[in-house]
């Protein structure tokens, strides 16, 4: 279980970023956390992970304060995957997933054989075609991916991804947020950072918003509710679509941002259906 | 570890013992009897010892450079690092003189380290963790120590004004046995610390946040290796002066073989330099035939054009 209780957090010399952030993730949920650029995703996620303390408030890992922990025994809690992951250069995709199980070769060893996690890992991410490959002939989504199974291999029921999505194609986005969903229910709390409001919602998982405030705002009920939290929050008008059940919201191009407005309804009068800004 | 690893070690093994045996018995003056077997113990076997630990040393060292710095083209010498060394080594035969064995010895290894510790210290803090800053300061620091070390040759007798010569040139010496064996403890350590977990080393080329995530303590690790592969350069320093090149190229050589895991290029890198100097020993023997072979030219003359091949064999690749 992850626990953020009022967290502030200011780097050296610039602005306060976080203003008393509260976030539960619970064993058996995954928590998709979006807000804009520079919000402080990255900083709330490096706090929740014990990479970085909190100016005020603290983090808690199953209960106990995250930075009690020894780096190891940590390890085996809680994994984390990096906004901007390196895979070594000139390693195999196997040799760099297997790196994930350090931890484990201190006491006590991992409930799981190595062997079984990798294959899991294998099949599940679908590496199985660049198992054997080098990581500096993989393309962005393919090594993140293989960055992604590193650190299930760690084998933890904590996990913290900073846009584990944000270079993986169509498809592999589904698998991700499947996967992600299917690791919740073994019981793994999964806080993640993304850029998409719509796709973790679609399989039942929980968004909360970080807003330009510096506080995480969970995603309302109520549709009006959920259009103006996401327009506060973002800057922009939010159209909304049903789909499954689940009201999706897409940024409104003819929305209230006054530049991209006048842009559009521009390139409408030279008469045709470009977008925003068009040529 | 792996079929492919176990091959290149036994390989790099048999290198190193190979060239270990050649070290020891070619270009031997035809003597039969009682002289040539003090020759071979108390001329060969020592000079042998030294260039095996000093060889090995300067792999593990540039290893450690160009893990830490992140960067391939890190090693002792370019880093600045050993010209600290050898200022601060021929600074200290300038006030003690040149007396190779017992105290003199010691004072100029300690000299050696200081010099080269605050060499690179200095550096850091200039790069504020910058590579190619570092690298380039390193350049800059190696051809100002190059300069002052020449400089301070104008105040030499003519008796020291020898010794510092041989050690600008880069020399094995014949020193009492003890005393490459002495010098081995910082390798052993280094070996002893780093080889069982190789795969702490391995995770210092993830993301700095992930490996701490992944268990290790980053910093800690990150600064005993910067502190061994400094121990290590200065150790080689003080022996034998200035060897470029075995640091550059030896862990080059030993990812080409041995692969990238450190459980097998630490001691690939220890076993790979120490064949190289051996056998540039070696062929300084023979083709000098002099007792006072100058080591570190051969070194500099095999390793520069072997290390102009990996480098234009790297860009090659990058290309599309």
């Amino acid at each position: 279980m992850i626990e953020l209780r009022s967290v502030h957090f200011a780097y050296p010399g610039a602005q306060r970023l976080l203003r008393g952030a509260n976030l539960v993730i619970r064993p058996g949920e995954v928590v998709a956390l979006a807000g804009p650029n520079g919000a402080g995703k990255s900083t709330l996620l490096r706090i929740a992970a014990g990479l970085l303390a909190p100016s005020e408030g603290e983090a808690l890992l199953d209960g106990r304060p995250v930075e009690s922990w020894s780096r190891v025994a940590r390890a085996k809690q809680l994994a984390y995957v990096a906004q901007s992951p390196k895979t070594p250069e000139e390693w195999r995709v196997s040799e760099i997933v297997e790196l994930g199980d350090y931890p484990h070769r201190e006491q006590p060893p991992a409930p799981r054989p190595l062997a079984i996690r990798l294959e899991e890992v294998r099949t599940r991410l679908g590496l199985a075609t660049v198992w054997e490959r080098r990581a500096d002939s993989l393309s962005g989504g393919e090594a993140q991916k293989v960055s992604l199974a590193r650190a299930l291999v760690q084998d933890t029921p904590n996990l913290v991804l900073d846009e584990p999505a944000s270079h993986l194609d169509l498809a592999n986005q589904m698998v991700l947020f499947r996967s992600l969903s299917e690791l919740a229910t073994q019981g793994r709390s999964v806080l993640l950072a993304t850029h998409d409001v719509n796709l973790s919602r679609l399989f039942g998982q929980r968004l909360v918003l970080l807003n330009g405030e510096g506080i995480v705002k969970p995603m309302p009920e109520g549709a009006e509710e959920q259009g103006r939290l996401l327009r506060q929050a973002f800057g922009v008008a939010f159209r909304p679509v049903e789909l499954s059940g689940t009201l999706c919201w897409f940024p409104d191009p003819r929305g209230e941002n006054p530049a991209e407005a006048t842009a559009y309804s521009g390139a409408r009068e030279d008469g045709g259906p470009k977008g925003p800004g068009g040529r | 570890m792996r079929a492919r690893e176990r091959w290149a070690l036994g390989l790099a093994a048999a290198c190193a013992a190979g060239t270990f045996a050649a070290a020891m018995t070619l270009g031997l003056p035809g003597t039969t009897g009682g002289l040539a077997a003090r020759i071979l113990w108390s001329v060969r076997l020592p000079e042998a010892l030294t260039a095996l630990i000093v060889g090995g040393g300067l792999g593990l060292s540039g290893l450690l450079f160009q893990l830490v710095l992140r960067n391939p083209l890190a090693d002792p010498y370019v880093l600045g690092v050993a010209g600290g060394s050898t200022f601060a080594a021929v600074a200290a035969t300038l006030f003690l003189g040149t007396a190779a064995a017992g105290g003199g010895m010691a004072l100029r290894g300690a000299a050696a380290l200081v010099g080269g510790l605050l060499t690179l210290a200095g550096l850091m803090k200039l790069a504020g963790g910058k590579p190619e800053t570092l690298l380039l300061g390193g350049v800059v620091a190696n051809t100002a120590f190059a300069a002052g070390a020449r400089m301070l040759t104008v105040w030499l007798s003519p008796e020291q004004l020898a010794y510092v010569t041989t050690f600008l040139v880069g020399f094995i010496p014949t020193p009492p046995a003890a005393i490459p064996l002495l010098l081995g403890i910082p390798c052993l350590y280094t070996l002893a610390r780093f080889m069982p977990r190789g795969r702490g080393l391995d995770l210092l080329l993830l993301a700095d946040d992930e490996a701490r995530a992944t268990g290790l303590e980053v910093e800690r690790v990150r600064r005993e290796a910067l502190l061994l592969a400094t121990v290590l350069a200065a150790a080689a320093v003080t022996l034998c002066g200035m060897l470029g090149f075995v640091g550059l190229v030896v862990p080059h050589l030993a990812r080409l073989t041995a692969g990238r895991r450190h459980r097998v290029l630490v001691p690939a890198s220890f076993l790979l330099g120490a064949a190289f100097l051996l056998a540039a020993l070696t062929a300084g023997k023979l083709v000098g035939g002099s007792w006072l072979a100058p080591v570190g030219v051969y070194t500099s003359l095999v390793g520069a054009p072997v290390f102009l091949v990996l480098l234009v064999r790297s860009s090659r690749r990058e290309l599309p």
